[in-house]
């Protein structure tokens, strides 16, 4: 942070991963880690991207697949897919990526509303497009994205 | 409530719960077996209520309170009689009391009146013949006028002391006669004193005070270098002391052979102001005192060799003498997650030492592994065992809501009953006490709604009039049995067969069928009620049948036993926790499943020809007997637990496979034997088809969480020993799934 007074949201700090050729960034704040793939427990009678649990250091994580939950092509899983473990105050749910990229910090200035050009299934999804490094990186509006209610995005 | 008081909400709340229930338990007690004893203990207990409930700014509560202690207050002068009026009365103001109590927990403040309930309490009041203001001083001695009784070890303290050169003065400490916090200030009064001299005794003693077991005065025995003055202004600084004498103590107990009476008093004399200073106080004592007596100020820290333990006592500080702490729940909730973490890590460790063994032969450092192994296994089963015992709490906890209940049920019907209540001490694991309440309450409602008969009849049946109705509680093996026993009319078969078929819920001609004792299982079909009126309290439909799958969600099993006019005896066998469950371990479809043993009647091994077709529905005929059968693999509509593994590609899981794709993966498999774990539902058995059986096992439950909330047919899932996670089955669940599908399935 510099010492000039300038406001602390300037910029934000994400986690980039890949699903289906896009990146997508997550508020690094609602991470809790990332792990590899792991022995998933799968739970009868859930929804389809509903994967199952797994058993994260003694702690029953439910994992969701996000390709099938935002209705993209399945795939096999490789050795690159990554659970993000996602906290919010009492739910914690991992999300199944292809591919974590790491951090990346992307300015309030580079980043925008969601535009009408990006096709998602739900544009209550995307909460902003932003642009890292001649990239475009789409904000999801995660808690959405995993139908959790009463619990507002951290920026809007 | 002002910013200090916040603090002490926790401590009030706690205080007003323990308060609360004993003025329960104890008022009822007051209708059938008063003594002066049970109407001192009522005071004490409304009295403390009062006194923290108006510390803590909740007037309304104070003001209540003052006025049950009025009447009690009568009582104990014999001004009053003990009648229905006041005990309903004073039930009443309890009711409010406990409203107050919950709406502080929630909010912190309560708005509740309590003008409706006062009046009735001082009309209560007003039949006694005169007016007599209830305070405590009237009641506890004043201990202004007694002496100090001490100890051995005191009386050497104050010899020391005085020795020392210190004077000793007796502190008679008045408190404002309507202080809340009586100890609390005491206490402090203590504490600021102990910075210029010890106390080397008390009237009442240490715990007495903490107790509050005085009036409006208490005593000090302090030594000290001080003026008699300085303590004075000492104590009187410190809020709500009114009044502070002090005198100048001369012992005449301590006149013993090591020291001449002429001796002590000289040394008492020689208490000067610059004696404070503990370095020259010693020096002062030590030329005092001949050699043998050992030296010893307040300020000093040396301790003299060889008597440490008569130095002891004028070190004295206030010290809670309490065997038990109050740990919150979520503690032991933390520490039980964490040692089933290490039943799991201990698993682990035994299995690597297999697999070292079996790679690398056995030699010294793999044994010396697997012995640390097994000892790391013993400890954590101990530890296991040891957590779950501090998370016991003995049955009466639930238990002592119910007496209440029954007077006031009792009384509502015109009945007379008795309750009595056995093994209150039993204990049982938290996650029972929270949940086992509720059915308890149904089934004692039914016992005096229906079992016990009007007073009249029961004369009429050469009966006493007074009905009995008793709970009981005791360990067997690894499980609770709790006991719900009437003296009542029992549950007669026609009687039900008439109501069944009255309620249209059988035609007279399958009523008449019924034998006995599928009749008078009636009593567990939904929406059945025996009552011949609709009364408040049972007989609104929530019956059994409600009640005993509540208990069986719990794992427990519910028997009764009925003889037609001479009672019924409800017995209700529960496992010792819910926290961990000994469970059947299952392979469907390549998952590990766990079903709770407490369902599990039986399993069988059968082949897929044995499975025979009754109405579209898959049976099999075991020892005579029809059991439906219910694929767990179909129910659960999954082929393989899913398993990834690094660098491993996989083919992603169909979940929604076609019904046609799983019935040929049936057929493919249909030569291979089949098991059959048969599990009781209700009054029903069902054969589960799996896939093998692995065994039993105990196993710790975990929530799903809350992402995923409740899902049908299971109802946790546990960490096996590998490291995977199982799913735990909810038999009652599962088994209404499988009655819906197919219904579904063949009603198309």
């Amino acid at each position: 942070m510099s010492a000039i007074a300038e406001p602390v949201t300037s910029e934000q700090q994400l986690v980039a991963f890949h699903l289906a050729g896009e990146t997508y960034g997550v508020d690094i704040a609602l991470i809790n880690e990332i792990i590899r793939m792991s022995e998933i427990t799968a739970i009868p009678r859930t929804p389809t991207e509903v994967e199952g649990i797994i058993n994260l250091r003694g702690k029953i994580v439910p994992i969701v697949d996000l390709r099938k939950r935002m209705e993209l092509p399945v795939v096999p899983k490789t050795s690159a897919t990554r659970i993000i473990v996602l906290a919010f105050d009492e739910h914690i749910v991992g999300i199944i990526v292809d591919r974590v990229e790491g951090v990346v910090r992307i300015a309030d200035s580079d980043i925008e509303p969601p535009s009408q050009l990006i096709t998602c299934r739900d544009q209550d999804y995307v909460r902003a497009v932003g642009k890292n490094e001649g990239q475009l990186v789409i904000l999801l509006n995660i808690q959405k994205v995993l139908r959790i209610e009463g619990i507002e995005a951290v920026a809007a | 409530m002002n910013e200090d008081m916040s603090q002490f909400l926790d401590v009030f709340l706690d205080e007003a719960t323990e308060q609360i229930d004993l003025l329960e338990r104890d008022i009822l007690k007051l209708e059938t077996a008063e003594s002066t004893e049970l109407i001192q203990g009522i005071f004490r207990a409304a009295h403390t209520l009062k006194g923290s409930s108006r510390a803590m700014g909740f007037t309304s509560m104070g003001e209540l309170t003052h006025a049950m202690e009025d009447i009690l207050d009568k009582l104990r002068h014999n001004q009053l009689t003990v009648n229905r009026e006041m005990v309903d009365a004073l039930f009443q103001a309890l009711d409010t009391l406990k409203a107050m109590k919950e709406d502080i927990a929630d909010n912190g403040i309560t708005d509740l009146t309590t003008e409706k309930e006062t009046e009735r309490l001082r009309a209560v009041v007003k039949a006694a013949p005169s007016e007599v203001q209830a305070e405590v001083s009237d009641t506890l001695p004043l201990t202004a006028t007694l002496e100090f009784e001490l100890t051995d070890a005191e009386k050497l303290a104050v010899r020391e002391a005085t020795a020392a050169g210190l004077t000793l003065y007796r502190l008679d400490i008045d408190v404002v006669s309507d202080c809340l916090m009586k100890s609390v200030r005491a206490l402090m009064v203590l504490q600021s004193l102990d910075t210029v001299g010890s106390v080397l005794a008390s009237l009442p003693d240490e715990e007495g005070i903490e107790n509050e077991a005085f009036g409006t005065t208490f005593s000090l025995l302090i030594a000290t270098g001080e003026s008699a003055q300085q303590l004075k202004l000492i104590a009187l600084n410190v809020n709500e002391i009114s009044d502070v004498r002090a005198s100048e103590h001369l012992q005449e107990n301590t006149e013993t052979d090591e020291i001449s009476a002429a001796n002590l008093h000289d040394t008492v004399s020689i208490a000067l102001p610059e004696m404070s200073d503990s370095a020259s106080v010693s020096t002062r004592a030590t030329e005092i005192l001949s050699a043998e007596v050992p030296v010893k100020t307040p300020a000093s820290a040396s301790i003299v060799p060889d008597n440490q333990a008569v130095v002891a006592p004028v070190q004295k500080k206030p010290v809670p003498s309490a065997q038990t702490i109050r740990v919150d729940v979520t503690r032991l909730d933390t520490l039980l997650n964490l040692v089933s973490e290490l039943v799991i890590d201990r698993t682990r460790i035994a299995q690597l030492g297999i697999q070292f063994e079996q790679r690398y032969a056995s030699n010294e450092m793999i044994e010396a592994l697997n012995e640390t192994a097994v000892h790391i296994g013993r400890i954590t089963d101990e530890l296991q065992e040891q957590i779950m015992k501090a998370r016991m709490l003995p049955i009466d906890n639930v238990f002592t809501r119910f007496p209440r209940m029954i007077r006031d049920l009792a009384q509502n019907l015109g009945k007379e009953v008795e309750f009595v209540i056995e093994g209150g001490e039993t204990e049982v694991d938290r996650s029972v006490i929270e949940v086992i309440g509720d059915p308890l309450i149904h089934m004692l409602r039914n016992s005096v709604d229906h079992g016990i008969e009007q007073p009249q009849d029961r004369i009429g049946a050469g009966k006493p009039a007074q009905g009995t109705v008793l709970l009981s509680a005791r360990h067997e093996e690894s499980h609770i049995v709790i006991e719900i026993r009437d003296d009542g009319r029992g549950i007669d078969p026609n009687r039900l067969r008439k109501n069944a078929v009255g309620k249209g819920l059988m035609t007279e001609e399958a009523a008449a069928h019924l034998t006995d004792k599928e009749a008078v299982n009636l009593i567990f079909a939904p929406g059945f009620t025996t009552a011949q009126a609709i009364s408040d309290v049972s007989g609104r439909g929530v019956g059994m049948d409600i009640v005993r799958n509540n208990l069986q969600k719990l794992g427990a099993l519910i028997e009764f036993n009925s003889v037609v006019g001479e009672g019924t005896v409800f017995t209700v066998k529960l496992p010792l926790t819910l926290a961990i469950i000994r469970g059947l371990l299952v392979k469907v479809g390549g998952g590990v499943y766990v079903l709770p043993l407490s369902a599990v009647v039986e399993t069988i091994k059968i082949a897929e020809s044995d499975i025979h077709r009754v109405n579209h529905r898959e049976t099999v005929v075991q020892r005579g007997r029809v059991l439906p059968i219910v694929r767990l693999q179909h129910l659960f509509n999954t082929q393989q637990a899913v398993t990834f593994h690094q660098n491993t590609i996989n083919a992603s899981k169909d979940m929604g496979g076609s019904a046609e794709n799983k019935q040929d993966k049936t057929l493919e498999m249909s030569s291979l034997p089949r098991y059959l774990v048969v599990v009781g539902v209700g009054m029903k058995q069902v054969g589960l088809m799996v896939d093998s059986l692995i065994g039993e096992q105990e196993v710790v439950i975990k929530s799903l969480g809350r992402y995923l909330g409740e899902v049908r047919g299971i109802s946790g899932a546990t960490i096996l020993g590998n490291g995977n996670v199982a799913l735990i089955v909810d038999i009652n669940g599962l088994v209404t799934i499988a009655i819906e599908e197919r219904e579904i399935r063949y009603a198309a």
